[in-house]
């Protein structure tokens, strides 16, 4: 098994019921680390939101590496998107570590903006698009913000969108797609933007069960291609994917 | 490369703003209108302030003065020589201005100059008294030094008559503390101050013009009455109210697109999570903002100028009109960074979760 779980106090964290994943991801990654070191590391992460007596997140470990899908779930309000953003960088942790690529993230605010640039695709769970643009111009900006014309990432762009069922939607605007549909845009950005960490925040929630399929399998196919995927997920046909689930418990934390 | 390319970027600027045509647009006619209410404000104050001072020229109250721009002096006798010229009702010019102090008050120095010809006249419409009657005063510097006419003044050893007492001040505050010596039209003088009847200014102005040949630098102002608790046209001016309208102009502009912006928080909040730099996000609204002020700017400008050479006003109005406009259009494009702080004072998750529509 290569992924590790820290069980510090025993009771944040569930099973890893998980496969071991496909082996070390050759070049994946530069610098002089070590081939198959983790990607994204968090170490005894907890939160506690301003205002709430006790913490949402405790005590929860968790290593990442390239060429694998991890799963988080649990019942509603347990902290998967707590647990998500705080690996993503979107939030500081109350307490505990988060090392990416082998750098202490939080080490200045500065770093932790280019870490979270640089590494991470995100998969909202509210699918957070730009509404009045057109599919193709949401899935584009992951390109173009990296320097990409716009010529080549619109190509690109229209491929993601063709992998997750949008091919016949490229030019509809955001704000006029059905419930499901800007999840669909949102998963292509993340394909398309090619960061090698995937933060997926429910992204198969308002989609049907083919398209679930489509999804789950688009993730599985990153991880495959040499990145690493997080997908926080209730639905089973995402968490039977992945290599290891980690289980987030609210009754551990004593709320209720 | 890991940011936009600016040319991408000001594409991308350009797509979010055509991707709301109307609001776009809505948003241009708006900076347009308001431009164009701080351009008509100026215009209007200019053009009364040009009415009043037009109207006291055709009242006759107007005394031209004369003078060259290099400080050489004129001629006397050509000054003396307009003297009863169509439309001239009195002519004078003030020769070298010393200082004097009169015995009964040491202290009180004063200023004093030769004055050729009927310098009085021109100056407050009285007459003058002929050379070498003696002084004539202005009246606020005789009950000063509490002299009338007939009196006799002590001045520097010298007895010398106040021949005359007259309201030399009306027009110029300088002429209130002068003493004027009444001298023949002879030698040089520093001025020449022309009286002009009703309405006459524009056709006695070529004979002012050609009264001093072979002077170079030659200057012709007119000198208008002052009356206490009325502003000249030079004061009215520099007191205009209308003079701050740019400055509201450009807050209200700044500020509605201020308020706007707070619509657009989720998005720019988008941008920032795909992987966006914050000072390419930081130029994504004010970008918009600085194009759709431009289109209103140059749409203000476009119009007031036409409304200006279409004669309402002139050109001299107009420009002050344009320079308000400019300033109020540049205000209100860099008050717009700020939309940006206001941003950021949230956190991301906030700003993301945050939906607009
Ligand atoms: N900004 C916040 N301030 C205060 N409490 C918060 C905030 N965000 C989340 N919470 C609380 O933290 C708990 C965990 O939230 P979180 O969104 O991580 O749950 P989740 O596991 O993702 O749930 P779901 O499956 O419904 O998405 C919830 O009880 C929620 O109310
Ligand atoms: N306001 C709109 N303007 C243009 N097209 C729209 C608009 N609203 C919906 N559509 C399109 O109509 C189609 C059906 O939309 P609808 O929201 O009814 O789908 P749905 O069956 O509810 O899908 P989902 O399961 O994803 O919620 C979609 O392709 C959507 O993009
Ligand atoms: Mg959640
Ligand atoms: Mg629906």
């Amino acid at each position: 098994m290569t992924g590790a779980l820290g069980r510090r106090g025993g009771r944040g964290v569930g099973a890893d019921r998980g496969r071991p994943a496909a082996g070390p991801a050759p070049g994946a990654e530069g610098g002089a680390r070590a081939p198959d070191a983790p990607l994204l590391v968090g170490t005894h992460l907890g939160h506690t939101y301003r205002g709430l007596a006790s913490p949402v997140l405790a005590d929860i470990s968790l290593e990442v590496r390239a060429r694998e899908l991890v799963g988080v779930t649990g019942p509603s309000g347990s902290g998967k998107s707590t647990l998500l953003s705080a690996l993503g960088l979107l939030l500081p942790p109350s307490a505990g570590r988060v090392v990416v690529r082998g750098e202490d993230a939080w080490a200045s605010r500065s770093a932790a903006r280019r870490l979270a640039r640089e590494c991470f695709a995100w998969i909202l769970q509210n699918s957070a698009c730009l509404e009045a643009r057109t599919a193709l111009e949401n899935v584009a900006v992951a390109l173009l913000c990296q320097g990409e014309r716009r010529n080549a990432s619109v190509v690109q762009a229209a491929d993601a969108l063709e992998a997750v069922g949008l091919g016949e939607r490229l030019g509809a605007v955001a704000a006029t797609l059905s419930g499901g549909e800007p999840q669909r845009v949102t998963v292509a950005r993340a394909l398309a933007s090619g960061r090698p960490v995937v933060l997926a925040d429910e992204p198969t929630g308002q989609i049907d069960p083919a398209g679930t399929d489509a999804v789950a399998a688009a993730l599985r196919s990153c991880a495959t291609a040499g990145r690493a995927v997080v997908v926080a997920t209730h639905d089973p046909r995402v968490a039977r994917r992945c290599d290891r689930v980690v289980e987030l418990d609210t009754v551990a934390l004593g709320r209720r | 490369m890991t940011d936009w390319r600016p040319s991408e970027l000001v594409r991308e600027i350009l797509a979010n703003l055509a991707a709301r045509p109307l609001q776009s647009v809505g948003a241009a006619l708006l900076a347009a209108a308001v431009l164009v209410g701080v351009g008509l404000s100026e215009l209007s104050s200019a053009t009364s302030i040009d009415a009043t001072a037009a109207g006291l020229v055709a009242s006759g109250s107007t005394t031209a003065r004369i003078a060259t721009t290099t400080g050489a002096a004129l001629p006397a006798a050509a000054c003396a020589r307009l003297d009863g010229q169509h439309g001239i009702v009195a002519v004078g010019g003030i020769g070298a201005v010393t200082t004097v102090a009169a015995a009964s008050s040491p202290s009180l120095g004063f200023p004093e100059a030769a004055a050729v010809g009927n310098l009085v006249g021109a100056l407050s419409g009285g007459s003058s008294a002929p050379p070498g009657a003696g002084l004539v005063l202005s009246d606020e510097l005789a009950s000063q030094l509490g002299v009338v006419p007939g009196s006799y003044l002590d001045i520097g050893g010298r007895a010398v008559r106040v021949a005359a007492v007259a309201a030399l001040g009306a027009r110029d505050p300088f002429f209130g503390r002068l003493v004027l010596a009444p001298s023949a039209p002879v030698g040089t003088v520093q001025a020449c101050y022309v009286q002009v009847a009703t309405g006459e200014y524009a056709s006695a102005l070529p004979s002012l013009l050609g009264a001093f040949p072979g002077v170079s630098g030659l200057t012709i102002s007119t000198v208008l009455p002052t009356t206490p608790g009325v502003p000249t046209p030079a004061a009215d001016w520099a007191g205009r109210l209308s003079r701050f309208a740019w400055v509201a102009g450009g807050v209200v502009l700044g500020a509605v697109f201020l308020l706007a912006s707070r619509a657009r928080r989720h998005e720019l909040a988008v941008y920032v999570v795909t992987g966006t730099r914050r000072t390419a996000v930081a130029l994504l609204r004010p970008g918009e903002i600085d194009l759709v002020v431009s289109a209103g700017a140059v749409v203000a400008l476009a119009w007031l100028g036409l409304f200006a050479v279409l004669g309402h006003g002139g050109w001299a109005p107009a420009r002050a009109a344009l320079v308000a406009v400019t300033r109020a259009a540049l205000l209100a494009v860099a008050t717009a960074p700020l939309g940006l702080a206001w941003m950021a004072r949230r956190d991301l998750l906030t700003l993301l979760k945050e939906r607009t529509s």
